[in-house]
């Protein structure tokens, strides 16, 4: 599991942010078109990129893309 | 905040449930009837299957959705689906997202597939929107008994809302007589005859159809559906309906009456709706022929009948016989395999308002 594929598959869930915006140390929370919709496909990225179920809370206890990525790959 | 969730399984359900805390009634909502509905499904899960996944906010329930398991039909195979009821979080706890993470745990339970729901609210359509369900969207058209509810709505009352009503039952009713020819005719051709036990040859209705996709309405999902209800009213009625031609089964329809104290602003209101249909050979007896035979068999007391379809002649048929566009039901399906390739072409369906749980609803 690749960080920059992880951000690539994250970045794929906004709509109207430029792909330029994402990289690993971007506060996810703080970007303007975050709301509990995106988060909702965020979950359901990771269960059909990676198979890995995320809650609510793994989602709240991540600050950046990165720690979010960590998550992920520690679910694996 | 700090929220925790729980799951309640199938077992859990059929060795009963006690709900502690519950303030929201968000737990134990209309608890008996669906329990009842729940456990007699034809495909009721197994007892480690997840019937309610729930959050509690400080061992309060604050939001949960319960899960059921149905079937498809995908060219001569049946495969298992998977759908959801009664997604709800208790308002003054809905500006913590916790709505769209219960709507994901459903999708993220390994064995569930392929999911479908049907009857789905504005609030939560942008769920399946941002999770790339296929949606199908078609027009739900309705027909107006008895204008004092809508009157009712807008402040009439007592003496002014009697009157307003006669003055707007008595040409909409002479309207429906008037155009009521072609149903007379039928009625000379086809009987409707109710039954409480519905035919197994319905499978072969509703299994050849001609379409790719369909959710399995066979008899034992018909016979469930007729049987149960969520609320338990005692006014929340199922019927179900052969239509013979002299002594030939041709086809079947089916309908549902539901109490609601208040819709939209309307209050105690009587809803017919029909819901399921099915016909040997649509081009002798279509849809909209069908429901110009069951019209007539709500009881008196329902103020409002509506139904769904897709099809546009049957869309204009409806409007000849006074029925109004209101609305679009909506059905999503999710294909987490990616195999069913073409899916999302509406026009491999056969599609019913009668979907997931809306006939138990």
């Amino acid at each position: 599991m690749e960080l920059k594929e992880f951000i690539e598959h994250f970045a794929e869930q906004f709509e109207e942010t430029d792909a330029s915006t994402f990289a690993a140390e971007t506060k996810f929370r703080d970007l303007e078109e975050w709301s509990s919709l995106i988060a909702l496909s965020i979950i359901a990225m990771a269960d059909e990129e990676y198979d890995v179920t995320l809650k609510g809370d793994d989602i709240r206890s991540a600050e950046t893309i990165e720690d979010l990525f960590n998550v992920v790959k520690a679910k694996l | 905040m700090e929220f925790n969730s729980r799951i309640i399984t199938y077992g859990d359900l059929r060795k009963g449930l006690t709900f502690e805390n519950d303030k929201y009634g968000i737990a134990s909502y209309e608890y008996e009837p669906r329990r009842k509905a729940f456990l007699s499904n034809p495909c009721a899960g197994a007892d480690d299957d997840v019937f309610m996944y729930l959050v509690e906010a400080e061992n309060v329930p604050v939001g949960r959705t319960m899960l059921f398991d149905t079937r498809i039909k995908v060219g001569n195979e049946i495969l298992p689906l998977y759908s959801g009821s009664a997604l709800q979080v208790e308002e003054s706890y809905q500006k913590y997202g916790l709505g769209g993470e219960i709507f994901a745990y459903g999708g993220t339970i390994k064995k569930r597939k392929l999911n479908l729901s049907a009857g789905i609210s504005d609030m939560a359509l942008p769920l399946y929107k941002v999770t790339k369900y296929h949606i199908f969207e078609f027009p739900k058209l309705l027909r107006i008994n008895n204008s004092r509810i809508l009157l009712g709505k807008y402040g009439l009352k007592g003496f002014l809302l009697t009157t307003a009503g006669v003055l707007i039952n008595y040409p909409l009713h002479i309207y429906y007589f008037l155009t009521k020819g072609k149903t007379r005719r039928l009625k000379k051709q086809y009987k409707l005859e109710k039954t409480e036990i519905v035919p197994q040859w319905v499978d072969d209705i509703v299994l050849n159809d001609g379409h790719k996709y369909a959710e399995v309405h066979d008899q034992k999902w018909l016979q469930w559906n007729l049987n149960n209800n969520f609320k338990g009213h005692e006014r929340d009625v199922q019927s179900f309906y052969i239509i013979k031609k002299k002594e030939e089964n041709v086809g079947f329809v089916m309908t549902k009456e539901r109490f609601r104290p208040e819709v939209q602003g309307m209050k105690n209101v009587m809803i017919g709706s029909i819901v399921e249909w099915g016909s040997i050979d649509e081009t002798k007896l279509n849809e909209a022929n069908i429901y110009r035979l069951v019209l007539d068999t709500f009881a008196k007391d329902v103020d409002i009948i509506e139904t769904a379809t897709n099809n546009s002649d049957t869309q204009h048929e409806l409007k000849r016989m006074g029925f109004i566009h209101h609305g679009d039901a909506h059905i999503a399906f999710k294909d987490k395999t990616k195999q069913l390739t073409d899916s999302g072409d509406v026009s491999l369906w056969r599609l019913r308002y009668g979907y997931a749980d809306v006939i138990l609803n």
